[in-house]
């Protein structure tokens, strides 16, 4: 039963990049890239890598459905995933669902910026409802004894602004986040560590089959830039520090993307899908935190008794509150898959013993489409 | 006899916390899942400094040589009894006192527990004293 206990604290995830580690200053070795001193906050030229040259093979790289330990601003995940499956022929994406606070996506696309073939990483959310994406261009790349390392920096701030950086070695990932609150506090400082194996690939690799994936061919155009008018401009500056766009409100995510300017959206990404899932209460569960599931084997056994071994399948493990019973997921990489939904019980925050539960279910989701699955009968006792 | 036990007490005190200063003067390593640095640890006027002399996090790493530019986790530790804090910005506009950003305690002789403020949010870790 300790393997259930899953570390679920995600509302500082959810912060995503906006906000920083304030003391760790940044002290990389990323060739002559300019980093942030601890006193000059002087604009940075971005140089974008051409990827004909070198760094097209992360894409390649990032494939894989990797598990790991992440460190969020002072949240120790001591188990997290991130499920990197490509959507088209140049364009990967990984998602993390949180349930009721939002969740928190990366993906990585080529295209073409300031006359230059490189990648672009899109990052973002919705957190409480404040939509955010953020726009990284790869701008370093090393292949060496170390691995593959791999450095996007914010479109318009740079290094002063925020920046990501991977590396590679083996079947191991280090994934790294360095943030400012959107240029707010100078120097960035790490934010995220997620160290990861690559748990498996077959999933990204029939994914890759399917959308004929990696070429090197524009995903999106940023052949022109990006829609300036339409940045985040920090309250109190005249001018935009950071490649994001934001918008607040209760609409849905379609709305809140169309309101913020991002120039690509949700409806804009071939190949995923959604899926509703809706949770009927009974008296057991009623005013219960819910975990929900969503695995690649069953979570439980015939009787639906939850059984350890299966849950380094887990995909997304979102988490609703005791007054939510509906839950979509976005961005979801098609496939087949097995939900399950935990009520807790025992009120300690955790997967447990005293915790409800019901027979998984499976479903299989096609590209594109957005079907609903409803969990009843949710009165098996761990 | 009271003015000697005062001025005892008085000396004590002071050797204690000159004694932690001390003690605290040198190379840390700290070294978990997620992060390997060594600060180095030095007076810098009234003052304390750290310096990192070493980090890796698994994709920036970095190595302090002589002459190059140093860079520092904090420049103005200062003791508060047991601790040692740096970082504090005083009382804000609504008059409450901020926690400092970073503080540092011993929990052994040979280790420190170290707090370090992220939005707000205290991160703990623990620093171990290098043997030189």
């Amino acid at each position: 039963m300790k393997q259930f206990i899953l570390f679920f604290g995600f509302a500082a995830l959810l912060l995503g990049f906006t906000s920083c580690e304030k003391e760790i200053r940044n002290i990389a070795n990323t060739e002559d890239k300019p980093i942030p001193t601890d006193t000059a906050a002087a604009p940075i030229e971005i140089v974008p890598t051409d990827i004909n040259e070198k760094g097209f093979e992360l894409l390649e790289n990032i494939k894989g459905h990797w598990i790991g330990t992440n460190l969020v601003i002072n949240f120790d995940y001591e188990w997290f995933t991130f499920d990197y499956r490509p959507i088209s022929e140049s364009h990967i994406h990984g998602i993390h669902e949180g349930g009721t606070m939002g969740n928190l996506f990366t993906s990585f696309f080529v295209t073409d910026f300031k006359d230059t073939r490189t990648i672009i990483a899109r990052n973002g959310g919705v957190l409480n409802g404040i939509y955010r994406t953020s726009y990284f261009v790869l701008d370093s790349v090393r292949n060496d004894s170390d691995g593959d390392f791999y450095r996007l920096v914010d479109a318009v701030g740079s290094t002063n602004t925020m920046w990501m950086e991977l590396r590679f070695k083996g079947d191991s990932l280090y994934f790294n986040s360095y943030t400012s609150q959107l240029g707010t506090l100078f120097p960035p400082t790490r934010h995220m560590t997620f160290k990861a194996k690559r748990y498996n690939s077959y999933l990204a690799d029939a994914a890759a089959a399917a959308v004929n994936f990696p070429q090197n061919t524009p995903a999106w155009d940023f052949s022109g830039g990006f829609p300036e008018e339409y940045y985040y401009i920090n309250s109190g500056d005249t001018e935009a520090k950071s490649c994001s766009f934001l918008w607040q409100g209760t609409e849905d995510v379609v709305t809140l993307a169309a309101l913020s300017g991002d120039p690509y959206t949700i409806s804009d990404h071939p190949y995923i899908a959604s899926l509703q899932v809706d949770v009927v209460r009974n008296s057991l569960i009623e005013n219960k935190k819910l975990f929900l599931f969503l695995s690649l084997e069953s979570l439980t056994d015939a009787s639906g008794y939850l059984q350890e071994d299966p849950f380094n399948s887990l995909v997304q493990f979102p988490e609703l509150i005791e007054t939510q019973d509906s839950f979509t997921f976005t961005y979801l990489h098609p496939g087949d898959y097995y939900v399950t939904v935990v009520a807790d019980a025992n009120g300690d925050g955790y997967v447990s013993l005293g915790d409800i539960t019901h027979v998984s279910q499976s479903i299989t989701i096609s590209p594109e489409t957005n079907p609903t699955i409803t969990l009843d009968n949710i009165t098996v006792i761990n | 006899m009271l003015k000697h036990a005062l001025l005892i007490l008085t000396i004590v005190a002071l050797w204690s916390c000159s004694s932690k200063r001390n003690q605290l003067i040198g190379q840390w390593e700290v070294n978990n899942k997620f992060y390997h640095a060594i600060y180095e640890i030095s007076e810098e006027g009234e003052n304390l400094a750290g310096q990192v002399l070493y980090y890796n996090d698994g994709t920036t790493s970095y190595n302090y040589k002589d002459g190059a530019e140093k860079h520092y986790v904090f420049k103005n530790l200062i003791q508060k009894e047991e601790r040692f804090v740096d970082g504090v910005s005083g009382a804000t506009s609504s008059n409450v006192e901020q926690e400092p950003q970073w503080v540092l305690e011993f929990s052994t002789e040979q280790s420190l527990k170290v707090q370090k403020m992220i939005m707000d949010k205290p991160l703990t870790e623990y620093w171990y004293k290098r043997n030189k």
